[in-house]
């Protein structure tokens, strides 16, 4: 039996050693590798204001050197916007449409073989797509809209590293792409105190009742054990600040013109909740996270860029 | 060129049965609410629902549909009825095949028909109905019977085709269609459906309008207008060779080409018996003056030569051709010949006696059957109504079922919905379904939401708009989001924040006025009721994680209106600490 075990490890490692060898002579070679390192060094948080969305984000994605950065020819990406309910734009429930837009062209621009949206809606799905205004923005752009509202998409994937959440079924499609980007809007939350980066995931999974079963904000935390996103993009040109996360009316919603660029998901949301007033600690899953190792909430260790567009 | 008067029957139940179709799969939203107002213009109980329900539109209707048969016959249920025109499409296809049609039996006379169990079925539906149960209407109305066949059995099927057609495109990596998450399925609403489904087919493709004439109460109402229609059929026994071509043609089985005469009850205007007849024998007329002049319905001659006929042997020869008949000379008088009400209502009557009877006497004996049936309804159903109303609720569940916003509450829906399920078909939330007794004897498979399927959603008013019948009235999007259909009950004890004091939030997170909300106390969310506020949509019992549910809505007996909002009648301090525009991050 040990001997059995023993060729299996031993296959499993040279299969694994010679995929990632030959991985860095597909993706981009070795010299990519060194490249990063001697290059200026990246930020960990970019943080821009004063702006419409698109040149917000074209900012921030310059801190990186664009979205080739992330996204190489041929890749296929997946953007995770919040278009969660059925409201228009301006009552900032959703992702701003124009955001989502740029992000998808970016994405294109730099080669991407297919840009898909999707969000697992909790309203009626095709409707939330229609009024929030992202299918028509996303499909102008050239992505691709993706149903959510059915089973059929949905794979169970085990989380060993979870504390609550063992397994959960996810969206295929976060499994099969290459780049992953995250764009939740930053709004305050009835039963999370806010919906940022890590809560918007829970749009990509089946089953939401089991996280508030099990523990809402261990499991938006253990969620992040699954898939980290490549990049995340922290909508915060509307900002609502009560009866969220769909019910804000004109006065429960105030512009801001911020956006937040990071690919840690804990810091962003620890920032996200810093420009809410809150302090990270008190919002128990970014806390949770933050212990989990996932990311870091400790903004002070952070390499932050701030740019404001005005003047 | 001849036009084919049969054609242009089918060419308008054709563009009927489109409209049906539209009508029941929901294909275009809006043109089915515009469909369901107006359907009681053409549809019999519908239009008679309404008119009981006290609305002047449904009396105007139903008068106006009975005087249509009164003046030309049975054309409801050839070119308006979507289960008759469901039934000629089978009957096309099994004359395709030979079943039905030129290769037909010739039979002596007409077949038998079930008058008894007809006008039994008819008179059942009719005292229930103003007894208040829509028991036998819910079974037996054709227009609902099509409508099950399509939100069960249509609807389902496309769906599925539609999923198919998604996974086929998918397996090319292309996401160019929605799947469709099939409508959970009440097994015993379903195999009614179907069981009738199986039923009609059957009845259809081997006999025809055997159940417009069995079992329909619809068609039992019209055939007591259609026997004294202004227009009728009529053989002119001058020019008619009695080959046969009609009988074997007939879908109703009404032909009597030997006897020269056509069960005008059975008949449902199809015209085909006209257009088949190589001698133009067949006409559609007016009541013509001979017999008006003569005062008898019964040419007294014919009568008395036709039974001889009838048991002439030589009649039930099989095609082809058939004895000749009707050369006994009894001329023009023949040209009206008109089968009696009383006598066809009970046909088990030995046809000698039958024929012997003098018009006026039918009459009168028609006149004093009919007055005998209406005083026995009316003898039952009052004491009948207050039974009814008493066991209105037998064998359901101890919670009153919740009706769709717009049906003003139980009594009305269950007193006024027909269950054709076109409501049902419009709900893109899966969350109105088909039932089966949820309403007890009041009426049968009327559907019901189910909160543990789905939920009514806040931004949707799709089924206030279709109903046919006004069991659900039309609302605003507006009206809607402040009718309550029902109202919240919340259990501390139960709830996950109260119990493991950790957040869940979950049913706050997804109530669209706000009569659940949280209130934040030791950093952690305590879900918090505030019920005037509350329309019952019933999206915080679907979400509540735990079982039994901590939060649950429970049916208004009668609907009314709700309170704002409540994030609008006292909003919670906004956020002070919030980073101001242009101000540096504070970070």
């Amino acid at each position: 039996m040990e001997k059995f075990d023993n060729r299996r490890a031993f296959l499993k490692k040279s299969v694994t050693l010679s995929t990632l060898a030959a991985g860095t002579l597909i993706f981009g070679g070795i010299d990519r590798l060194w490249g990063q390192s001697t290059s200026t060094v990246l930020p960990d948080l970019v943080a821009v204001k004063d702006g419409e969305p698109g040149p917000m984000f074209d900012a921030a994605i310059a801190g990186f050197g664009g979205m080739g950065h992330f996204v190489k020819p041929g890749d296929t990406v997946v953007i995770k916007p919040n278009i969660g309910w059925n409201r228009e734009a301006e009552f900032g429930a959703n992702t701003h449409p124009g955001l989502v837009k740029r992000i998808v062209t970016h994405c294109l621009d730099a080669g991407a073989k297919k840009v898909y949206v999707f969000d697992h809606a909790v309203d009626n799905g095709p409707k939330c797509y229609k009024n929030s205004g992202i299918a028509f923005a996303v499909k102008s752009a050239g992505g691709t809209m993706v149903p959510a509202t059915h089973e059929k998409y949905y794979q169970k994937v085990d989380i060993s590293q979870g504390k609550k959440l063992k397994s959960t079924k996810i969206h295929e499609l976060i499994l099969a792409s290459d780049v992953y980007i995250n764009v939740p809007v930053l709004k305050h939350h009835g039963s999370s105190g806010l919906s940022l980066a890590m809560k918007n995931q829970m749009g990509v999974v089946w089953n939401r009742g089991t996280y508030h079963f099990k523990g809402l904000h261990q499991c938006i935390a253990d969620f992040c054990h699954v898939r980290k996103p490549d990049l995340n993009v922290m909508d915060g040109y509307r900002i609502t600040l009560r009866n969220g996360p769909s019910r804000a009316g004109k006065d429960d919603v105030v512009v801001r013109k911020t956006l937040l660029l990071s690919t840690d998901i804990v810091a962003i949301d620890a920032a996200a909740a810093r420009m809410f007033g809150k302090d990270p600690k008190d919002i128990n899953h970014i806390l949770y996270a933050h212990t989990a190792g996932i990311g870091t909430m400790d903004l002070a260790k952070l390499n932050i860029r701030k740019l404001s567009l005005k003047g | 060129m001849k036009v084919k008067k049969g054609a242009v029957r089918a060419l308008l139940a054709g563009i009927m049965m489109v409209l049906f179709l539209f009508f029941f799969l929901d294909v275009h939203p809006p043109f089915t609410g515009f469909l369901g107002q107006n359907m009681a213009w053409l549809q019999f109980f519908p239009a008679m629902v309404r008119a009981i329900s006290g609305t002047y539109i449904g009396l105007i209707a139903f008068l106006v549909l009975v005087l249509l048969s009164l003046i030309f016959g049975r054309v409801y249920c050839v070119v308006l009825c979507p289960l008759g025109i469901f039934q000629d499409i089978l009957i096309f296809f099994s004359r395709c095949r030979g079943t039905q049609g030129r290769k037909r039996k010739l039979i002596k006379g007409t077949t038998g028909t079930y008058s008894f169990l007809w006008y039994a079925i008819l008179i059942f539906t009719v005292t229930l109905l103003f007894s208040g149960s829509l028991f036998f209407v819910n079974i037996f109305d054709p227009f609902s019977i099509f409508g099950r066949f399509s939100t069960q059995l249509f609807l389902p099927m496309g769906a599925t085709l539609n999923n198919v057609l998604v996974n086929f495109t998918e397996s090319f990596g292309q996401y160019v269609f929605s799947p469709v998450n099939l409508r959970p399925v009440l097994w015993s609403a379903f195999w009614i459906s179907y069981g009738w489904f199986v039923l009609v087919i059957f009845m259809s493709f081997y006999h025809g309008r055997l159940y417009c004439n069995t079992l329909c109460p619809v068609g039992a109402f019209f055939s007591l207008l259609s026997r004294h229609s202004l227009f009728k059929f009529v053989i002119d026994r001058q020019k008619c060779t009695t080959c046969g071509k009609c009988q074997r043609m007939c879908r109703s089985h009404c032909m009597d080409p030997a006897m020269g005469k056509i069960d005008g009850a059975r008949c449902v205007s199809c015209f085909d018996c006209m257009d088949v007849c190589p001698e133009n024998a067949i006409g559609y007329t007016m009541m013509p003056q001979e017999v008006l002049v003569k005062g008898g319905l019964y040419d007294q001659n014919a009568a008395s030569a036709n039974p001889a006929e009838l048991i002439n042997p030589s009649l039930s020869t099989n095609p082809p051709p058939p004895a000749k008949f009707g050369t006994q000379g009894n001329v023009g008088a023949n040209f009206g010949n008109r089968p009696s009400l009383a006598s066809s209502v009970f046909r088990g009557v030995d046809p000698i006696k039958k024929n012997g009877l003098s018009g006026a006497v039918e009459k009168r004996q028609f006149l004093f059957t009919a007055l005998a049936i209406c005083g026995g309804v009316l003898a039952t159903v009052i004491p009948l109504r207050p039974l009814l109303a008493r066991m209105a609720r037998l064998g359901t569940t101890p919670h009153d079922p919740i009706t769709p916003p717009g049906s003003l509450g139980i009594d009305h829906f269950s007193h006024t919905c027909l269950a054709c399920q076109a409501c049902v078909s419009a709900c893109v939330e899966n969350v109105l379904l088909p039932g089966t007794n949820a309403y007890g004897l009041t009426g049968a498979l009327q559907p019901h939401l189910d909160f543990s399927i789905s939920r009514c959603a806040y931004t949707c008013h799709a089924c206030t708009l279709v109903c046919p019948s006004g069991a659900i009235m039309p609302l605003s999007l507006k009206k809607k989001q402040r009718t309550r259909i029902g109202s919240v009950r919340f259990e501390k004890d139960k709830c996950l924040v109260y119990t493991q004091k950790r957040d869940c939030g979950a049913c706050a997170e997804v109530c669209p006025t706000h009569a659940v909300h949280t209130i934040l106390k030791n950093n952690i969310h305590h879900p918090r009721l505030m019920t005037d506020a509350c329309i019952g949509c019933g999206a915080c019992q679907l979400v509540c994680p735990v079982t039994p549910k901590a939060i649950y809505v429970v049916a208004v007996k009668i609907h009314e209106k709700a309170g704002p909002p409540f994030f609008q009648q006292d909003p919670p301090a906004a956020p002070t600490d919030v980073m101001e525009s242009g101000a540096d991050f504070p970070f």
